[in-house]
């Protein structure tokens, strides 16, 4: 009997203090094969899933909260032989085609903003929100870090009020140029905001540098940049959403030349009532060859461009309405340009009055997506509002790949997933299905993998649905 | 079986492994320094390595399976303990429901709680604050059986504690075994009248004639040992038997961890300033990096 009691505690104490060593070391061991569970019932028609890896805990979504709360970020290497993924908990994971964790770092004190490999799959440069506001330049094979740099030499950082620099966005260009731009959000005063950005273009080994501008910082906030692929042409947007005074890049969309320093164009493109100025995010989008560009503004109006920045078309996708004394619409997020085809997508309709709040009604366009042909015909609109929120969009090969996240009027989980859908008609050929909302998807360059990111979503009645992780699907 | 089996846990054995060998005074200022650590470290990765090197030490020390058994059940209800209350009580945001105990809609204890629930969240979090006390347990506990209690008076003395108060200290540790065996004569002698005081249905009763008599036979002891030891001329001015010299390594040893200790605290305090906004240093952004992820 005492031998029984001995086994007993022994027993209890040691799976005890193995279940904590799993909970505690959860984000190290999680990575291996052996505690990765692949949930086939998610595979699909053309593709079919190969890993699982569990990236964490998060604090997860609410249907309360219209804000995003969880992020993460995607990105397959240009040889398609590596996927990078960067953690809301500050974690960078490089795995390969198989989906083995090849190596992993942690940033540490920062927030990881922004991922992108160098044209050749050598280099994974790491942009962070930060006291320093570093961009990291990490060695593919090794996972050592080649260089950093700290844009709070040029932003600054306001430590009290927690105004750090952010690098928003990172593109490479065949010659082995990187090129990012980095902001940072203050504020006047009256509570309006204030903007300090700049745009930086660095060579491989990081001692090259140059800024634009060169000597200054710009007044506006850069939501987004593109490249060419030889770096000719950098486009990058901007989104002054609470302006109280004049600033001096005004303008929405702008085209530089990096290496003579000069802006090539800049356009404001008009707002429509309500709004005061147009704003862009998640794009304008550059054709890899320069010669279109096509940029969605917040109040939902759709342009393409030439490269030398001739508006070729310009289509209202959807006009505010007022609706009980407040205006409505849905909001332009994502613009992508092919060869063909100008492919737009909207997001929830946003309530002017407040945009924290939900709308009573939704608008007939949001969670859409438009496709239109080079003349600016509209060839399809797809509304995917039934399904969920558009958290991401991405065309490649042929194909258009949204990631949907929750669905704020049903409030059902089902429709969690990514969505892939044929151009130009924009059907859905193929759904993967994910427990939580999915909240970024990725796809290698010849279309053959495909990764999604999944975050947890408590329900109203407080169930937890989904976990903090990544997917990895192979073609079939 | 825990008062039974701890009737000599808390003295000391002799031994001849590593553990044994250190000076008193070595661990004493060791165990202070990793209890302050497990004060400062929040990251539950470090506070888990601490926890893994404690009973490693016991390893060490070749305890007996006895004490294993002992150190294992104080462990596990210092765990499950926490695991509860903060399975039920746990306040913070998100909270994934686990189980219902008490429904909102169950009578007059329904809409005073809004319900008993169990906590995922508070699971978590809960074991890894047992971790903390578990630490400074299984450390003290190793301190205990592998100390002589009389080094330990004299290594008090040797820090210039006050005789009067390092005495108290010591002999109040020393009371601890004889109140356990104080509690099995009482148990037996109970047993032998025919009274089964850890299986009646009448608690307070049996609570009642299980303590009376522990406090009365302690008070007693407490009595002549005062007697004896005033016999024995407590107080006065008398030459004391010196403890053996401090090694050298031991010694610088200690000096190490406490400069850690300084160190890791001025540390702390400069991640806190860079928290609240007050400073931050660029150049040294690898520490805060270290100090994030394992502090």
């Amino acid at each position: 009997m005492k031998r029984i009691g001995n086994i007993i505690i022994t027993t209890l104490f040691i799976l005890t203090i193995l279940t904590i060593g799993k909970y505690v070391f959860k984000d190290y061991i999680r990575s291996y094969s052996f505690f990765s569970n692949v949930s086939m019932a998610s595979s699909g028609a053309v593709y079919h899933k190969i890993k699982e890896v569990s990236l964490g805990s998060v604090k997860p979504y609410t249907y309360q909260s219209y804000t995003f709360l969880v992020e993460g970020l995607l990105k397959f290497s240009p040889d398609q032989k590596c996927l990078a993924v960067g953690t809301e908990n500050g974690d960078i994971l490089l795995f390969d085609e198989q989906g083995k964790l090849l190596w992993q770092k942690k940033i540490g004190l920062g927030e990881i903003s922004a991922l992108e490999f160098s044209k050749d799959s050598q280099i994974l440069y790491v942009g962070e929100s930060s006291q320093d506001g570093n961009l990291y330049a990490v060695e593919v094979v090794t996972g050592e870090e080649r260089y950093q740099y700290s844009t709070s030499n040029e932003l600054g950082a306001n430590l009290s009020e927690k105004e750090f620099p952010k690098i928003l966005s990172i593109v490479t260009d065949e010659k082995g140029y990187v090129y990012f731009a980095s902001q940072r959000k203050g504020s006047y005063a009256d509570h309006t905001d204030k903007y300090s950005s700049r745009l930086y273009k660095f060579d491989e080994t990081g001692k090259n540098k140059k800024y634009f501008p060169q000597t200054e910082n710009m007044d506006t906030s850069i939501s987004w940049l593109e490249s060419d692929r030889e770096g000719k042409k950098i486009v990058f947007g901007t989104s002054n959403w609470r302006l109280s005074r004049p600033i001096q890049w005004d303008k929405t969309i702008y085209c530089i030349d990096f290496t003579s320093d000069n802006v090539l164009w800049g356009q404001t493109l008009a707002a429509r009532p309500p709004y005061q100025n147009a704003t862009l995010r998640n794009n304008p989008n550059l054709s890899e060859d320069g010669k279109y560009i096509t940029a969605f503004t917040g109040d939902c109006t759709a342009y393409l461009f030439s490269g030398e920045g001739k508006l070729l078309w310009r289509r209202a996708v959807s006009q505010p309405q007022k609706i009980n004394g407040v205006y409505i619409n849905a909001v332009g997020l994502y613009s992508k340009v092919t060869e063909e085809y100008s492919i737009f997508a909207t997001t929830n309709t946003h309530n002017r009055g407040n945009w924290r709040l939900f709308t009573p009604i939704e608008d007939p366009n949001s969670n859409s997506i438009f496709v239109f042909d080079a003349a600016g015909k509209l060839l399809k609109r797809s509304q995917m509002g039934e399904m969920g929120m558009i958290e991401q969009l991405i065309v490649e090969n042929k194909q258009i790949v949204i990631a949907i996240g929750r669905n704020l009027k049903t409030k059902s989980p089902e429709q969690h997933g990514v969505y892939i859908l044929d151009l130009p008609q924009a059907n859905i050929i193929e759904k993967l299905k994910t427990a939580g909302p999915c909240i970024g998807v990725a796809v290698s360059r010849d279309g053959q993998k495909l990764a999604a990111l999944e975050a947890p979503l408590q329900l109203d009645n407080g169930e937890i649905v989904g976990e903090y992780k990544m997917h990895l699907f192979n073609k079939k | 079986m825990l008062i039974i089996a701890g009737y000599h846990a808390f003295e000391a054995v002799p031994g001849n492994t590593f553990i044994h060998k250190i000076d008193i005074r070595t661990k004493i200022v060791a165990l202070l320094c990793l209890t302050i650590l497990t004060i400062l470290i929040d990251s539950p990765m470090s506070l888990f390595l601490l926890f893994c090197i404690a009973l490693s030490l016991h390893f060490m020390a070749r305890e007996s399976f006895v004490r294993w058994r002992i150190l294992m059940i104080l462990i596990l209800l210092s765990i499950w303990s926490s695991v509860s209350t903060q399975a039920l009580f746990y306040n913070q945001e998100p909270k994934t429901m686990l189980a219902c105990l008490v429904l909102p809609a169950t009578p007059i204890i329904g809409p005073l709680t809004e319900g008993v629930y169990i906590y995922q969240e508070g699971i978590e979090y809960g074991a890894i604050q047992a971790l903390r006390g578990s630490i400074v347990l299984a450390l003290g506990l190793l301190l205990s059986w592998t100390s002589d209690p009389r080094q330990l008076l004299k290594s008090l003395l040797f820090w210039k504690i006050p005789y009067q108060i390092a005495f108290m200290l010591i002999t109040g540790l020393r009371f601890l075994p004889i109140v356990f065996s104080e509690t099995v004569i009482v148990l037996t002698a109970q047993r032998l009248r025919g009274f089964e005081p850890l299986k009646t249905i009448h608690v307070l009763k049996a609570t009642s004639q299980t303590l009376l008599p522990i406090l009365a036979r302690s008070l007693r002891r407490a009595e002549i040992l005062a007697a004896s030891i005033e016999s024995r001329g407590f107080g006065r001015d008398t030459h004391q038997v010196q403890l053996i010299p401090w090694k050298t390594g031991e010694k610088y040893c200690c000096y190490l961890l406490l400069v850690m200790i300084v160190l890791l605290i001025g540390l702390k305090g400069i991640n806190a300033l860079q928290f609240i906004g007050v400073t931050y240093i660029p150049a040294w952004r690898k520490i805060y990096d270290i100090l994030k992820i394992w502090l």
